[in-house]
């Protein structure tokens, strides 16, 4: 298929299922962890066209393809998010999560390094589940899977920070922004262990094991 | 040419056949040697034929392979994919041990055939077994009449064949989902289901035990609260009374109305509610406590003996409650619709 080809099939099902799912996928997940407390929020959106292009024209280091059919290989076409207050949280909400839905990947993405601070976060690749689809749905253009990213408050500030100011074209961080990206990094982290503790012994929440 | 119910060519390629053996908690044995099939080759090949063919039609609970950690990975998924990238015996075999190791002497010794080919462009796999039986041969010459009792006797036996379909629709990286039959399934027998589904395809139904029983819990409550039948009222709350002792079985919506003897208009009042309504068929574990936090019944006993019962999520709004220290002042207003006198212990 031709990237022009690509793009249109994309807009398509971006205009006319992939809104509507992320729309739906929210409302189920708030339905599914209503009980839960300290969710600062939960939503869902849609892979924007520009931002699907960009991605399935994406190569390997050796030149190669990364997606031969990325309109059913790539699997965050769809991605939610739950914030949660505190590092505890995470784990209630995933419980539910894995209630509920069917995980073909479940990642704890920590910095490689333990001297290293980054990206946190715990992500997962689940199926989507069938309710979201009517009867007469053209399967053939649904996805399969959807990405959620269950994140701290500290996390997520983080990471939305981080993906405005690190990702810039052409304009590659210095040694001093990247130690500068890192120290919010481990900010961000030291803040959530702190909250962690206080949340220990001042809510009786579990205390952290990690 | 073949066609499938689409309408799309359909072509068989290849069949794998293994017999196995019960091999769950036994040291392992080397596979008994297997053989390839011919297409077309007589009767056999003409069922085999035919079992591909319907395999759409035949396997109708979606399924999904399971991957617990951060690869996708699923080793029954891998098999078939090896097998799909390269057909031969060799590739087929895995898939035969895998089925021996877990097959536990109660289900015993199968013939299973795996079928490989083209479904409308894409790679389908459909697996099937069918259990040992026994019988009698009964041989006429000119002369004389020969009985015999055979042992190993593998029948499509309508209560006993098991098949499971995996089809490539979508790349064979999106080999996830599949579909299956178990006749014994339907015969209420969970550890049958276990083991085809659990320890042979390492997969689990494609609706999980809260998600399917959530589904269930709230179209009962929607059927209760949005009609005015009694019966209907009677017949569901009777059920959700009673739904804590039903065991983690594999179940439909359904299967849950017919095994509560629901009225054909308590069952018609549910299925409406159920959305989409092609989901009143799909299969998931029944999960008691799931059921419980979707459809419970809030009760209070009065020191004075007074009674309150109203729907959990809605008693707040069914009693106005006002305290005075110990004692609790309840009050509610609506129209007597049901009046009885109940024993109690």
């Amino acid at each position: 298929m031709k990237i022009e080809e690509l793009r249109a099939e994309y807009e398509y099902r971006y205009a006319n299922i992939l809104q509507k799912l992320a729309y739906h996928l929210t409302e189920q997940l708030k339905d599914y962890l209503h009980e839960i407390p300290r969710i600062d929020r939960i939503g869902a959106r849609a892979k924007s066209p520009d931002r699907f292009i960009a991605k399935s024209t994406r190569a390997f280091k050796d030149g190669g393809v990364k997606y031969e059919h990325p309109l059913e290989q790539i699997q965050d076409l769809v991605g939610a998010r739950v914030i949660v207050f505190y590092k505890q949280d995470v784990d209630v909400v995933s419980d539910v999560i894995e209630r509920y839905y069917i995980p073909i990947e479940r990642r704890d993405l920590i910095p490689e390094s333990e001297s290293e601070f980054g990206y946190f976060g715990k992500h997962y690749i689940l199926a989507l589940p069938e309710d979201l689809f009517d009867d007469n749905a053209d399967r053939s253009k649904t996805p399969t899977f959807f990405e959620l990213q269950v994140k701290t408050l500290f996390q997520h500030a983080w990471s939305e920070a981080e993906h405005d100011l690190a990702y810039k074209p052409n304009k590659p961080l210095t040694r001093l922004q990247k130690r500068q990206v890192a120290l919010t990094s481990a900010q961000a982290w030291g803040s959530d262990h702190m909250f962690a503790q206080l949340h220990h012994e001042l809510n009786d929440a579990p205390p952290l094991t990690v | 040419m073949r066609l499938n119910a689409q309408g799309d060519r359909m072509a068989l390629e290849s069949i794998y056949s293994f017999l196995t053996y019960p091999k769950k908690h036994q040291p392992d044995e080397p596979l008994g040697p297997g053989t390839e099939i011919s297409i077309g080759a007589g009767k056999l090949g003409t069922m085999l034929d035919s079992i591909f063919r319907n395999a759409e039609q035949d396997c109708v609970i979606p399924i999904m392979f399971i991957s617990d950690g951060a690869r996708q990975e699923n080793p029954v998924r891998s098999d078939l994919l090896a097998l799909m990238a390269a057909p031969s015996l060799v590739t087929a075999s895995p898939l035969a041990i895998r089925l021996q190791r877990a097959t536990s002497g109660t289900s015993g010794m199968g013939l299973m055939f795996i079928c490989l080919g083209d479904d409308g462009g894409h790679r389908r796999i459909v697996i099937s077994r069918f259990p040992a039986d026994e019988g009698v041969v009964a041989e006429r010459s000119s002369i004389e009449l020969t009985v015999q009792f055979v042992e190993q006797v593998f029948l499509k036996n309508a209560y006993s064949y098991k098949a499971a379909t995996f089809i490539a629709k979508d790349g064979a990286d999106q080999l996830w989902k599949g579909h299956l039959v178990d006749r014994q399934i339907n015969h209420g027998s969970k550890a049958v289901a276990d083991y085809w589904i659990v320890d042979f395809l390492m997969s689990e139904f494609a609706t999980t035990a809260a998600a399917g029983t959530k589904r269930l819990a709230i179209a009962l409550r929607d059927a209760s609260t949005s009609t005015s039948s009694l019966t209907v009222k009677k017949e569901i709350a009777a059920a959700a009374n009673l739904a804590g002792n039903v065991p983690r079985s594999a179940m439909t919506i359904d299967d849950f109305c017919q095994q509560f003897h629901f009225s054909d208009v308590t069952r018609q009042a549910i299925i409406s509610k159920v959305k989409p309504p092609r989901l009143v068929n799909e299969r998931f574990r029944f999960d008691a406590k799931e059921f419980a936090r979707n459809l419970a019944y809030k009760q209070i006993k009065l020191s004075n003996g007074a009674l309150l019962t109203a729907p959990a999520d809605r008693f707040e709004e069914v009693f106005n409650e006002t305290r005075h220290k110990d004692e609790h002042t309840f009050s509610t207003t609506g129209a007597i619709i049901d009046e009885r006198l109940r024993r109690i212990r």
